[in-house]
């Protein structure tokens, strides 16, 4: 086949999209692929890319909101954002990343200590199901318990459970955002690196750990909780009950240490959402 | 099932002491603290660990028998109104803190703790449970998880969401369910984020780990007063501009202050239309710097005084203004309502307007209270209950106003939840899909009819539609 052996669908409306998920029974790799180190070769044939749906649909800088579309990129929403005087916490990644796809991975980013993550910034959003259903969650104003925070359960779902179209952020003034207590480690975007979120860790063990990162070109961020250094496929650093590891070019066992009984209740969204297992297979260990 | 019945068969798993019946005790249960709809249980159980409740439950699926969960009753929404005839399974026997893990900064506590008494098991280290709702000297931590609760300090640290780090609860099919590790974060999908806010529709929550943060070393606290609503909104706006994350903004209106005038004889310079309470917090100097930068702000907004407390006596005075503004209504009249809504901030001001025509427009008093930075609205009527068209008013009244609140870009509910009173206003904000996949979510996680039925989401089957009574007498 030619294009690299991968079929892509770029519908240009939720709509289209909707349709080509309703029409279509084969697996789908939600997404352009630019965090495709992260998560394990899905060996899907077929891609449902997001590029057409891109675009800041409305900034509101006396409501700290904005709304946009998935398939912007990162890059484009934070200097539409910064027009404004606003910004939000994460630096991005890579060139191809989307605001859907840091949505969706969640992954850690240089403020995570002092600022949260994309779950504590996502306040909405609209998404797509398998069989076609287009849905909202949540709502446009940074304050609502109205409903299930369906929203705040799909940040991190790696294209698995829904195709996230349009988000809606709550954002900040630049001048509050801090700088980075950390510093990316050189060349991390192409080597593979393991990141490791400590909060809960006992200070002694923090500092072991600290130690060995250190002699990894590592460093501690300012909340005292994360801490970055690069690794290896396959190389084990020093490991405690109560971390998560994200690991790039590490395949398989990315993301395989899940909280306690998470497991089991998203086989069940899963199953609920996505019950022919067509979106993103392998991209969570389910 | 007879209630003889019913009574000996929870006696038999529980001990007598966890149950209670009878028609003064159905009479206690019937609300909570939306007590325009009531509906009688069969029998209240006081479950002591999650092994009981988990008894309890699989007692209730063997016999079909509709079960509610229930920590103090404060909610306002109606989240804790028996099923009719059903079983309430209380918390309140599930009050013990079971672990303080103070170098991670966790605690684990029974679903039925006082939010308060979280904190005051940690005081002594400098430690607190950040989430503080109005109602935290009597409220749980359990209800606090389902309401996803707010108050105040909202704005600064955020709702009850990110300080649950696991959650212990006996689901639908009464399997026992431990979530959660010790460290958040978690970058993958959260279950936890749908039983939070859950509004006891998943299971029941019997114990959680709950993060602890740190008591700033600094505060400072000021009262500002504006001579109109839009100064005041404009400063907030200010404010957030310029980067400053108050720990609490809130503004009270007019009327407000003449309850407080009534009540506690407190005076604002004249021509006051809204107060202004600011309150930052930090390291030791930054909180003084940036109450210099609201005050600066304020000054621009034109405000009649700007008075900054000078310790913590007077601090506590400063937000008497607030955590009394509410009761002090009872000055004014027999009865009150809070009411519940967002609208993106930068609308206050012709929210306010409307608000104040609804009010009159129904012949009952009003004011308002508002979390400024969230957008959070408290409109409160005062009225007398006694008086059945009053009641109707003030319920049609509130209607209006949150239905406005959806029209200008906003939410029903900011913090009471959804419940049955804002249910059939859910409608407003989502479509049939939108709901269709929230029940599908619902089913998934927890399935079945029985446990707390028929709340938030509308249109469910087999659920007859609500009616809107007062005292039991409908309209």
């Amino acid at each position: 086949m030619a294009g690299g052996g991968l079929v892509t669908h770029r519908p240009r409306s939720v709509e289209e999209l909707a349709e080509c998920l309703r029409s279509q029974t084969s697996p789908v790799q939600v997404g352009n692929g630019a965090h495709a180190v992260w998560c394990r070769d899905p060996r899907t044939e077929e891609r449902l890319e997001l590029s057409a749906l891109s675009g800041v649909l409305e900034v509101r800088p006396a409501d700290q909101i904005v709304v946009v579309q998935a398939g912007t990129p990162l890059e484009e929403l934070r200097s539409v954002l910064a027009e404004h005087g606003l910004g939000i916490p994460d630096d991005g990644g890579s060139a191809e990343a989307t605001v859907g796809g840091r949505v969706a991975m969640n992954l850690p980013h240089e403020r995570l200590g002092q600022t949260g993550s994309w779950r504590d910034w996502v306040i909405g959003l609209q998404a797509v199901l398998a069989d076609g259903t287009i849905f909202r969650s949540g709502s446009k104003v940074v304050k609502s318990v109205a409903g299930f925070d369906l929203h705040r359960m799909l940040v991190g779902s790696r294209g698995t459970l829904a195709v996230l179209t349009e988000v809606t952020l709550r954002v900040r003034p630049l001048a509050s955002i801090p700088a980075a207590a950390i510093r990316p480690l050189p060349g991390s975007a192409s080597s593979a690196m393991t990141v490791e979120n400590l909060h809960g860790v006992r200070p002694t063990d923090l500092e072991e750990l600290a130690r060995f990162a250190a002699g990894r070109g590592g460093a501690v961020d300012e909340a005292g909780s994360i801490v970055w250094y690069r690794s290896l496929p396959g190389e084990e650093g020093p490991r405690f009950s109560s971390d998560w590891v994200v690991r790039s070019g590490d395949g398989d066992r990315n993301l395989s240490d899940l909280p306690a009984g998470f497991a089991p209740l998203l086989r069940k969204l899963k199953k609920a959402l996505d019950p022919d297992g067509r979106l993103t297979p392998g991209a969570l260990p389910l | 099932m007879q209630e003889q019945e019913l009574v000996r068969g929870l006696t038999d798993l529980i001990g007598a002491e966890g149950v209670r019946a009878g028609s003064s005790i159905s009479r206690a249960y019937d609300c909570d603290a939306y007590t325009v709809d009531r509906s009688k249980p069969t029998a209240v159980v006081l479950p002591s660990s999650t092994q009981q409740v988990q008894k309890v439950i699989r007692f209730c699926l063997r016999h079909a028998l509709p079960y509610t969960p229930r920590g103090a009753g404060t909610g306002l929404s109606g989240g804790a109104m028996p099923a009719l005839g059903g079983v309430v399974i209380s918390t309140k026997r599930l009050t013990r803190i079971l672990e303080i893990d103070i170098d991670n900064r966790r605690l684990k506590a029974e679903s039925g703790v006082v939010n308060t008494h979280i904190t005051q098991a940690v005081a002594a280290h400098g430690l607190h449970f950040a989430p503080d709702p109005s109602s935290q000297t009597v409220s749980t931590l359990g209800g606090n998880i389902a309401e996803n609760s707010g108050g105040p300090h909202t704005l600064k640290y955020g709702v009850t969401a990110p300080h649950i780090l696991g959650l212990t609860y006996v689901d639908t099919e009464g399997e026992v369910v431990e979530l959660g590790s010790v460290t958040d974060g978690f970058p993958g999908p959260d279950p936890m984020a749908l039983i939070i806010g859950g509004e006891g529709l998943l299971g029941v929550v019997t114990e959680a780990w709950v993060r602890l943060t740190p008591v700033p070393k600094a505060v400072e606290t000021a009262l500002a007063a504006f001579p109109t609503i839009r100064n005041a909104t404009q400063a907030v706006a200010g404010i957030l501009a310029a980067g400053v994350v108050p720990a609490a903004l809130e503004m009270m209106d007019k009327n407000i202050l003449g309850a407080l005038n009534a009540a506690f004889g407190l005076t604002y310079p004249e021509g006051t239309a809204a107060l202004l309470l600011v309150e930052c917090d930090g390291e030791p100097g930054a909180p003084a710097r940036e109450m210099a930068e609201v005050q600066a702000i304020c000054q621009s907004e034109q405000c009649l005084s700007f008075v900054t407390a000078q310790n913590e006596d007077e601090r506590k005075q400063l937000w008497t203004a607030r955590k009394k503004g509410i009761g002090a209504m009872g000055r004014l009249a027999p009865s009150i309502v809070t009411h519940d809504g967002v609208i993106p901030p930068s609308k206050l001001p012709e929210m306010l307007e409307f608000v104040y025509e609804v009010a009159a427009e129904a012949g009952v008093g009003i004011a308002n209270l508002f979390h400024a930075g969230d957008g959070n609205l408290h409109p409160c009527f005062y009225f007398d209950d006694r008086d059945p068209k009053q009641v109707e008013a003030v319920v049609h009244a509130g209607e209006r106003i949150i239905r406005r609140c959806v029209e200008l870009g906003g939410s029903v509910t900011g913090e009471h939840g959804v419940g049955i009173e804002k249910q059939d206003l859910l409608q407003l904000m989502f479509s049939p899909d939108d709901l269709a996949v929230q029940m599908r979510m619902k089913e998934a996680l927890a399935p079945g009819t029985l446990c707390n039925p028929c709340k938030v989401i509308p249109n469910q089957k087999g659920c007859v539609e609500h009616q809107r009574r007062w005292r039991g007498v409908a309209w």
